[in-house]
């Protein structure tokens, strides 16, 4: 049922007041609102209004689901700070990896949906504030991922050119705007790869690590057919890369990399993948043996480990110009050290050799010290540990958890057990549990968001919203003019730019990655 | 297609437009077969069995028929009864009857979000699962000894009758720090170097 008030606004509004077989539309021709049906409102009805801060997949899972359960009148608006949609989708997932980035036809189906809006290139937070958006739209959703990177803490980090975040790497060469076109990058990546025999270093064993690692050790040759960015393409063609390391802290039966992308860096012509059997023999602790014999996934990863062979005997520089791609393990991360030539580049990693323990619960396995050291020599070190979530203004933050607080994804209060919902406000992807998952989990996710939209739908618990439209919003701020806001029909004339261009040099698409030339096809 | 009026004289006049010297279907790549006598293209299914009915003909051959399967869903408690032409994956026939199965690489097996369960006596019986299928499998929420993904499989009479699960989503998915060998390096909230 409607408040009065919110049965005379609904009025006003033209919108269905009843919902069932015979729906009446209130007119204010009419005086009085007529239906054969009792005067309920479900629970799709309530809702007219929803705003989405975030177009990468979780974003669009949350639209695909929402749009699966709301009336004919509902709009959904999805924003996002580029001027492109789909996120980590776009500027994630690996160029060589296009059928990953085939879910992007399930999410262009969503944008097709009548009821859909893109607002491409609006910063939520600077261009438009939190509680103006909690004041447009019934439901608010945050989806907006994380961007920053969680650090090592340790000395080195910070002032040593070539020790460089994952994150940035992989933005640089797939394209993203703020990356691609910083020309500093570009020449120090450049210049620290042509060096002969360059080493690199990636600390860190999840999927992305083994993304760069794979990128640098590919002949240009293989990728010159992917979307890869051609100023990625320009260096990569340059480079003398002789080595690449990924280093995890822990043994390789807690490897968070998952074995389809394993098998795929031992297969990769032109490079060798290594593993020291000492490291393996180390990290098959008796729990490690218990643990993997209760999960067969696990299993068979670890299996595929250990049956790759050994480091050449002599050295890490491979024979007839192949590169070697070197999984080690037990090594925690204590410094970086500069080069003696050139003390403002990067020269090695200091590493202290671990060994596993179960932590004091008995859960979980741990890397703990033994206090031997190995120097790995080096001249780019890719921190690829995780990446973490901002906060935005106007809204709490875990700064522990670098999370959004939330339950089933309503946004609470406050970081604490009772902390009550803010009214109106969800979440869903990794601002809701952390940077974890693959892109699938954000369907789970969406659908527990979606099923608390709609219960607190059903309950009255939304708030009241303006009618006003974000674009008329943003252009009275003053902060952006709405010819600067990129529709998805903006989107389209992108995609289809970049599709021409790439099919010119058999590409799938050939990235714009300057951001005022996004806006100026969009416009066009 | 033609329309000419009799079944006899279609198949003549289709025999004069299809080359005797065709490979067999399985070999055509793609999702369908260029006939030059429509002018466009047709589904690989159609062209397969209009060559099954020509061949039909002509050898007098018991050559068989392309038959339809009956098998019950089920999902979020629900059972639902399908009937499904032969050919088609588990996850075109659960599009087609608006049964809720992600496919989100589009069969590409790229992803595991396709995941269904058969009983484990119809699960012996299915063809073997190729490396690709297995690790993808891997991933997969509520992973059971008997899943496979659907769009992998391809209904055959050998499903006649089947039961197919798509498993429940349950919370304990979500969470977890060694949650299901996911993508991303690391988890949150533990310090990295101690």
């Amino acid at each position: 049922m409607y408040t009065l008030r919110q049965y005379a606004v609904r009025f006003h509004r033209r919108q269905p007041v009843a919902a069932g077989p015979f729906v009446e539309f209130a007119s204010p021709k009419h005086h009085v609102c007529f239906s054969t049906t009792p005067l309920y409102a479900s629970a799709s009805n309530i809702i007219s209004r929803v705003g989405i801060v975030g177009a990468g997949p979780s974003g669009f899972y949350v639209a695909k689901y929402l749009l699966k359960e709301l009336g004919p009148g509902a709009t959904v608006d999805v924003m996002d700070s580029l001027p492109t949609p789909f996120g980590l989708v776009r500027t994630g997932v690996a160029p060589d990896h296009p059928e990953v980035k085939a879910v992007q036809s399930d999410f262009e189906k969503v944008a097709g949906d009548p009821r859909f809006s893109f607002y491409g290139n609006v910063r939520v937070g600077y261009d438009v504030d939190v509680a103006t958006l909690r004041s447009l739209y019934d439901v608010l959703v945050l989806a907006y991922g994380a961007s920053e990177d969680r650090t090592l803490g340790i000395p080195g980090e910070d002032t040593l050119e070539g020790v460089v975040s994952a994150r940035t790497f992989v933005n640089w060469y797939n394209g993203h705007p703020d990356y691609a076109q910083d020309a500093k990058l570009t020449g120090m990546l450049g210049e620290i790869l042509a060096q002969a025999s360059a080493q690199v270093a990636v600390l860190g064993q999840g999927n992305v690590a083994l993304d760069c690692a794979r990128v640098l050790a590919k002949r240009p040759a293989d990728l010159e057919t992917s979307d890869i960015c051609e100023h990625a393409l320009v260096v990569l063609r340059e480079s003398k890369l002789a080595a690449v390391s990924v280093v995890g802290r822990r043994g390789h039966g807690q490897a968070a990399f998952t074995i389809k992308e394993l098998r795929e860096l031992s297969r990769i012509p032109g490079a060798r993948l290594v593993v020291p059997p000492e490291e393996v023999a180390r990290g098959l602790t008796e729990f490690t043996i218990a643990e993997l014999a209760q999960s067969r996934p696990r299993k068979r990863l670890a299996d595929l480990v250990a049956s790759l062979p050994g480091p050449a005997v002599g050295g890490q520089a491979g024979e007839g110009g192949e590169r070697v791609v070197a999984l080690r393990f037990l090594l925690l991360p204590r410094a970086f050290l500069p080069d003696p030539r050139r003390p403002r580049r990067l020269g090695a990693v200091v590493f202290e050799r671990a060994r596993l323990e179960l932590d004091g619960q008995g859960k979980r396995v741990v890397a703990v010290g033994t206090g031997e050291t190995e120097e790995l020599p080096c001249q780019l070190a890719l921190r690829s540990i995780g990446y973490k979530s901002q906060p935005v203004d106007g809204l709490p933050f875990d700064n522990k958890k670098a999370v959004v607080p939330n339950r089933h994804g309503r946004v609470l209060e406050a970081a604490s057990e009772e902390a009550v919902p803010v009214p109106g406000v969800y979440c869903t992807g990794w601002v809701k549990r952390g940077p974890s998952g693959i892109i699938n989990t954000n369907i789970y996710d969406a659908r527990e968001t979606v099923a608390a939209i709609m219960e607190d739908a059903a309950q009255g618990k939304l708030p009241f919203s303006s009618s006003f439209s974000l674009l008329e919003v943003l252009a009275q701020a003053g902060r952006k003019k709405s010819e600067d806001v990129v529709s998805w029909e903006g989107y389209e004339k992108i995609d289809a730019w970049e599709r021409r261009h790439g099919a010119a040099r058999g590409k799938p698409r050939e990235k714009v990655t300057d951001s005022h030339r996004l806006l100026e096809i969009a416009r066009s | 297609m033609l329309h000419v009026a009799s079944p006899f004289l279609r198949r003549r006049a289709l025999a004069c437009f299809i080359p005797s010297s065709l490979p067999p279907p399985s070999s055509w790549q793609g999702d369908r077969a260029i006939l030059s006598f429509t002018g466009s293209t047709l589904p690989k299914s159609m062209v397969g069995d209009l060559r099954r009915r020509l061949l039909r003909r002509t050898y007098h051959g018991t050559v068989p028929r392309a038959k339809d399967v009956t098998m019950t869903w089920h999902v979020e408690g629900e059972a639902i009864a399908v009937t499904a032409p032969e050919g088609k994956t588990l996850l075109e026939v659960a599009h087609d009857n608006d049964i809720e199965l992600e496919g989100a690489c589009g069969g590409e097996l790229a992803c595991s979000t396709c995941h269904v369960v058969f009983t484990p006596e119809l699960y012996a019986r299915l063809p073997e699962k190729k490396e690709e299928e297995e690790d993808m499998l891997d991933l997969a929420w509520g992973l059971t000894e008997t899943s496979r993904l659907g769009c992998q499989i391809k209904v055959t009479p050998l499903l006649e009758n089947a039961v197919i699960t798509i498993p429940e989503e349950t919370n304990n998915m979500l969470g977890g720090e060694d949650e299901g060998k996911g993508g991303a390096a690391g988890g949150q909230g533990e310090p990295w170097a101690k």
